[in-house]
């Protein structure tokens, strides 16, 4: 009894990181039409300056939001520098350079912190016990803040023009500028919202891990787990960050060591053979 | 003996220089000769850290060289070469230490290479670009991670140890060894796919590239020529994954990360999707700079970190400004050109607009347009639009419509034109007079009151009917500045009488009439003062592209829009355009009222009317 | 390909070739091997650190008969193949007398093969078992060997017993991530805890690049474990103390580790003398070097701390007991044959006399153990003889 409740805590956890993980980049995806490699990066970088703004300025709340701030403006940023003069490549081109800004995102984070592993002190340390088992109140302020901006990007996308918009320039790049659509400014939106909400993820996964380079590899788990759910569905991103959060934590349990990682490239190559547009996706009668 | 001497060295210097040689046979020498070149100064050295570079390098290129071919010729976009080494790698570990000996496991190896491939094109037959990357992506992750399992599992966690290669009794172990075979096997490699770039398969393959569609009714095997591409590359890449395995003298799941595939995707930019000189000349690059770093510069870890960062941006800078590669920026004639057009139509001047000519909206004077291609587009031409008026600009495929209709549009993005002329825009008779140049986006066009229904991919396929004439709506009220819409959604759909009962279908739902519909309905919804339409009757029947036509002709009269029509079809244009345009290669060759005198000149630049131009002028007779 | 390309790879071969000029210069040179970058260096950086205080330290006092010490440094990236290819590297540089350092079990299992054949000699601080025992020929360990640290830890847990601090037949948990060396130490602590009668009641494994330990710890949990062996990397104390918190394990639970999480950095997370450390240096508070060791450090700006910066000391006084007997014209073959046969008490850095014999290549003959207490690293108990397995 004790296994599960530590153990389902732990699943829940995970697929909560993968949802936040998974939104920034499922954003960028449905607004740019870029596949972001570096979302990874992206939070651990968030969750290291949120750790530095903590050794700073003390207190979580304030930290939280400079970093959010921060890797906003960082987002925008990129986009503006870099991102904006790929306007017209090939999607390929793009997802490639993401790779390339991996790297660059990798080595700076190195540079300026060293490769050690930083800690960031949690606002709550309420515990509920259930038997000797302990689940941490912090998964459930979490999952509210998962919920909540999952809705709210729902919202954004499906319902406000702005959203319609972003949309429209993920699908067709050159047909949303000759539509009047201010592509650069979306798309610098979407940069900034993605960055911040992988700032959100890392803080939130620094509940069980301290933040360091390896912290990076989430973003090669979350991704496939957005394939399975269905890249252009904001439910199926989330369904598919449970599903893994399960299977990994499942074979991890039973198996033991890496098998969980194997499980979940084998099940995400199955989805892409039998089922692409993944389990909650549609087909929009593009050739995908 | 000296005039043979002087008489080669002249020729060698002038195919160095120059980059030709003369026939095949000289240029398989000339090669042949560079690889011995190589190896012979490589041994002669003596130097441990260019011996590394040589031999590394000569692996990485087999490896890029095969990426090269299947992105560049296929253009089946794949990230997995490093697992195919490891796959390769591994194989031979488990060979080898059954006893097998090199010749038949090379045949293995090649073979379940190749198997294996055919098993990656499988995904191919129904994904492109992004999901095929990523299913390679995955696979990749399937092998790496597969390794290190069998690595945990069998407590070789620093790695399996491949058994030396022999080859004709001879073992490979030195360095002096190790530098004729990588570098033969190079060689090998160059010869064996230069070979396969001239064969039918290989012309298939450009087929796909260019588009599966057009590839199966050329009457190419799709399904099969991906297989074979895949498995090709695959079973060569995993073919080097073996023979260099035994020289790294490690096997190990580490040593092939993602970073790997990415760099050899990196040397395939670096020297030009395609060109197997180029894989060269990135792996080469890849390999030996950060040597060359380290040695020079410094060992310190910063440096390490900084070099990293310096090679990503270096590949992230050719993907932005030359993605056909370093080697096409050099080798094109207009291709270093493109950097300088950025720069150039930058400063394209802040003259201060020629008012327009009464009446007019747009006038374009003496425009000149050329591609950073080369191709010159249009040549000097001039015409003024009016509002409430039809222009129909008129001419075969390639005569330079479009381009005539994006200098009034603009150009869509990461297209480079270099536009001389003017071309003045002025909304009313109380506002000033403005310039647009190529340079300034379409949407900023669209701000201004110039609207493009483009000639395919006119609305957005997963956006339903609704959703896209919301957004025009708004877009249209955003320019007027007023929350009063110049035209409601409600107006829009009793103009268009097919769309009222799609309002929730979504784009890709429509047919052909609706789609042109729709994209007209939006089209007008941003409240243009000049409306843009490219091919209005692409696809439609006759009956159907006249009805569009005439529609056109009465909203152009009714909102008093200016439009600019461009169409192949010449018969429809003569019954809505008031006046035409004809171009041929880029000039100006008619240009005046709608009427004998155009139908004159039409003939001479086109072949005779077709049997629908009858049925048009069949149903306009009817409907008269 | 363009003009400008070949023209470039032209220009790139000749600079390289340009970078080759060496000087012929009157010292010792030796080849370092270390984990800069990646999961290893969080004990490859201290370690460089300790060298290269160990070296500056001996250059400013004379150096060694007349000459000073060359090092040529190589990042090995924490993967073993890029160790096999520096270790090629400075193999083929025939003025290398040998290769030190080395601080990662794999990349030391990965360059074992190579440095046996070429009969470079090699001092490492993490030569897994296999590699030691039989020992080969050019492989040496200046350290304790992972086995014997075990044992040796498992034998703590009877001072332990002693002090009260576990009870008479204790249960024993072991967590530890997945790599040779992990899995040599292991085998000396399950064959001690079978030896001694204590029982395992778990045995746990988790993968080194994960960052999610809770299925492991979860069962160490349910097995109520008095004391555990805990073989983590350096920066994984915190990890370690919120799962085990969520796992319902009490911090104060006694954990014995190994040398590396010697230091005040790590240990300082848990609570005073609850996680202890076994190190065969005594470079700390009152040993007597802690003068010396203390100037080194400052001469290259680095901290005395911790399991590894002791460890890179200690292999430079290794390398350094070898030169002085070897001689001005010492070469590689006399380096490796002085080295296989050497005895030093390295100034009494270690504990003990420290001693090579060509049975074994591992030199230790004593262990201390230390934790924290009031923040301080302070010894416990005397050291413990050790015999090398």
């Amino acid at each position: 009894m004790d296994v599960v409740v530590t153990l389902g805590s732990s699943v829940l956890l995970l697929a909560s990181v993968y949802g936040l993980v998974n939104i920034g980049f499922v954003l960028l995806y449905r607004t740019t039409g870029v596949p972001s490699f570096v979302q990874g990066h992206l939070v651990m970088l968030g969750g290291i300056i949120m750790a530095t703004a903590q050794q700073l300025l003390g207190g979580y709340l304030l930290p939280l939001l400079v970093t959010i701030a921060l890797t906003a403006i960082l987002g925008w940023l990129l986009y503006q520098a870099l991102m904006r003069f790929l306007s017209g490549s090939e999607e390929f081109i793009k997802a490639i350079v993401t790779f390339f800004l991996a790297t660059v995102v990798a080595e700076i984070t190195i540079l300026g912190w060293g490769q050690g592993g930083h800690h960031i002190a949690q606002p709550i340390s309420e515990r509920f016990d259930v038997g000797r088992a302990h689940i941490s109140a912090m998964i459930f302020v979490t999952l509210a803040v998962l919920s909540v901006l999952v809705v709210l990007l729902y919202l954004i996308l499906e319902r406000t023009i702005t959203g319609i918009r972003m949309q429209a320039m993920a699908e067709n790049e050159s047909l949303s500028i000759y539509s009047g659509i201010s592509v650069h400014r979306l798309s610098a939106l979407a940069w900034a919202g993605a960055v911040a909400l992988a700032a959100v993820a890392g803080i939130s996964y620094s509940q069980q891990v301290d933040i360091d380079p390896s912290v990076a590899d989430i973003g090669l788990a979350a991704l496939p787990a957005a394939v399975f759910g269905g890249l252009n569905s904001i439910p199926g991103t989330l369904v598919g960050g449970l599903c893994f959060a399960i299977l990994q934590t499942g074979v991890n349990y039973y198996l033991g060591g890496t098998t969980g990682f194997l499980a979940i490239y084998a099940a995400t190559l199955v989805m892409l053979i039998l089922r692409p547009q993944g389990l909650l996706g549609s087909v929009t009668g593009q050739r995908i | 003996m000296n005039a043979v001497a002087g008489g080669a060295s002249r020729f060698l210097l002038r195919t160095y220089a120059t980059g030709r040689a003369q026939g095949r046979a000289t240029k398989l020498t000339l090669a042949a000769i560079a690889y011995i070149v190589i190896i012979a100064s490589v041994i002669e050295i003596e130097s441990p850290v260019i011996t590394a570079v040589t031999i590394t390098a000569a692996f990485y290129a087999a490896t890029a060289m095969n990426l090269s071919a299947l992105i560049g010729w296929a253009g089946q976009p794949s990230i997995m070469s490093a697992a195919l080494l490891l796959f390769g790698a591994g194989e031979w570990v488990i060979l080898g230490s059954l006893g097998i000996g090199a010749i038949p496991s090379a045949i293995v190896v090649g073979a379940s290479g190749f198997s294996l491939g055919l098993v990656v094109s499988l995904p191919a037959r129904r994904l492109t670009g992004l999901y095929l990357l990523l299913s390679t992506f995955v696979i990749h992750f399937l092998i790496v991670e597969a390794c290190d399992v069998a690595q945990s599992r069998t407590g070789a966690l620093a790695g399996f140890f491949p058994k030396p290669l022999s080859v004709f009794g001879v073992q490979l172990g030195t360095d002096t060894d190790w530098i004729i075979v990588s570098v033969l096997f190079l060689g090998l490699t160059h010869l064996y796919l230069s070979w396969l770039r001239r064969g039918t398969l290989a012309g298939g393959w450009r087929v796909i590239k260019c588009g599966t569609n057009i590839a199966s009714v050329v009457g190419i095997p799709v399904p099969r020529a991906l297989a074979v591409a895949f498995g090709v590359t695959s079973g060569w890449t995993a073919l080097t994954g073996m023979i260099s395995s035994a020289y790294f003298l490690n096997v190990s799941y580490d040593a092939y990360p993602l970073l790997m595939a990415i760099n050899f995707i990196a040397m395939v930019i670096i020297g030009g999707m395609g060109s197997l000189g180029g894989a060269i000349f990135g792996a080469v690059l890849m390999v030996g700079l950060p040597r060359f770093f380290t040695n020079v510069i410094s060992q310190s870890t910063t440096w390490a970190s900084l070099e990293a960062i310096l090679f990503a941006l270096i590949a992230i800078g050719i993907l932005v400004f030359a993605p056909q590669g370093a080697a096409a920026l050099f080798r094109m004639p207009g291709g270093s050109r493109s950097i300088f057009f950025r720069t150039r139509n930058s400063r394209s001047g802040t003259r201060r607009a020629s008012a327009v000519p009464d009446g007019k909206v747009i006038a374009l004077n003496e425009v000149d347009v050329q591609y950073a291609a080369g191709e010159h587009a249009l040549r000097r031409v001039s015409l003024s639009l009016t509002p409430g008026k039809v222009h129909a600009v008129l001419g075969q495929n390639g005569a330079g419509k479009t381009t005539l209709l994006q200098t009034v549009a603009g150009f869509p993005p990461g297209v480079l034109a270099h536009q001389r002329g003017d071309v003045s825009f002025q909304l009313d008779g109380n506002s000033p007079p403005r310039l647009l140049h190529s340079t300034d986006s379409p949407s900023v066009r669209v701000a201004m009151g110039i609207a493009l229904v483009p000639a395919e991919d006119k609305i957005f396929r997963g956006l339903t009917v609704r959703q896209q004439l919301d957004e025009a709506v708004h877009t249209g009220a955003r320019r007027l500045g007023t929350k009063t819409h110049a035209f409601g959604l409600e107006e829009l759909l009793k103009r268009f009488p097919q769309l009222p009962g799609r309002l929730d279908a979504k784009g890709y739902q429509l047919s052909g009439g609706e789609r042109q519909q729709l994209a007209l309905a939006c089209a007008l919804a941003r409240a243009p003062k000049v409306l843009v339409i490219d091919e209005a009757t692409l696809g439609l029947s006759p009956a159907i592209g006249l009805r569009v036509c005439e529609s056109i002709r009465d909203l152009a009269a009714a909102f008093r829009i200016a439009v600019l029509l461009a169409e192949q079809n010449a018969v429809l244009a003569e019954r809505v355009a008031d006046e035409a345009t004809v171009l041929l290669s880029g000039s100006c060759i008619y240009q005046g009222p709608v009427g004998a005198s155009l139908t004159k000149s039409l003939r001479g630049a086109y072949l005779a009317a077709g049997p629908e131009d009858d049925a048009i002028a069949g149903s306009a007779r009817r409907a008269e | 390909m363009g003009i400008v390309q070949r023209t470039s790879i032209v220009a790139v071969a000749c600079v390289i070739l340009a970078t080759q000029v060496w000087a012929a210069d009157p010292e010792y040179k030796l080849g370092a091997i270390a984990a800069l970058v990646g999961v290893g260096s969080y004990t490859g950086r201290p370690m460089m650190d300790g060298m290269n205080a160990a070296i500056a330290g001996i250059n400013a006092r004379g150096g060694i008969n007349g000459k000073k010490i060359n090092l040529v440094i190589r990042d090995d990236q924490s993967t073993g193949n890029v160790a096999l290819a520096n270790a090629r590297e400075l193999i083929a540089d025939k003025q290398i007398l040998s290769i030190i350092g080395v601080n990662s079990s794999l990349s030391a299992a990965a360059v074992g093969p190579l440095v046996e054949s070429t009969q470079m000699p090699m001092i490492s601080d993490a030569v897994p078992q296999n590699l030691l025992n039989p020992p080969r020929t050019g492989i040496f360990m200046a350290n304790v060997s992972f086995a014997t640290q075990g044992i040796a830890g498992v034998q703590f847990i009877k001072s332990l017993i002693e002090a009260g601090k576990a009870p008479s037949s204790p249960k024993v948990a072991i967590l530890r991530y997945d790599s040779p060396a992990t899995q040599s130490w292991h085998e000396g602590v399950v064959n001690e805890a079978k030896a001694l009668g204590f029982t395992v009641v778990a045995d746990e494994v988790y993968a080194l690049t994960g960052s999610d330990i809770s299925p492991q710890v979860v069962r160490i949990a349910n097995a109520r474990p008095d004391v555990m062996m805990t073989y983590s990397l350096l920066t994984q104390g915190s990890l370690l103390k919120s799962t085990f918190a969520a796992a319902g394990i009490p911090i104060t639970t006694p954990q014995i580790g190994y040398n590396f999480v010697a230091s005040k950095a790590f240990l300082g997370q848990f609570p005073d003398n609850a996680f202890f450390a076994p190190t065969g240096w005594n470079g700390g508070k009152g040993s007597p070097l802690e003068a010396q060791i203390a100037e080194d450090a400052k001469r290259v700006n680095v901290t005395a701390d911790g399991g590894s910066f002791f460890e890179g000391y200690g292999i430079v006084l290794v390398a350094k007991a070898v030169l002085d007997k070897c001689g001005a014209d010492c070469n590689r073959a006399t380096f490796l044959k002085t080295l296989d046969n050497l005895t030093s008490d390295l100034g009494g850095f270690a504990f003990g006399t420290f001693n090579y014999t060509s049975n074994y290549h591992s030199g230790f003959t004593k262990l201390g153990f230390v934790t924290v207490e009031k923040g301080e690293l302070v010894q416990v108990g005397p050291a413990i003889a050790v015999e090398q397995k």
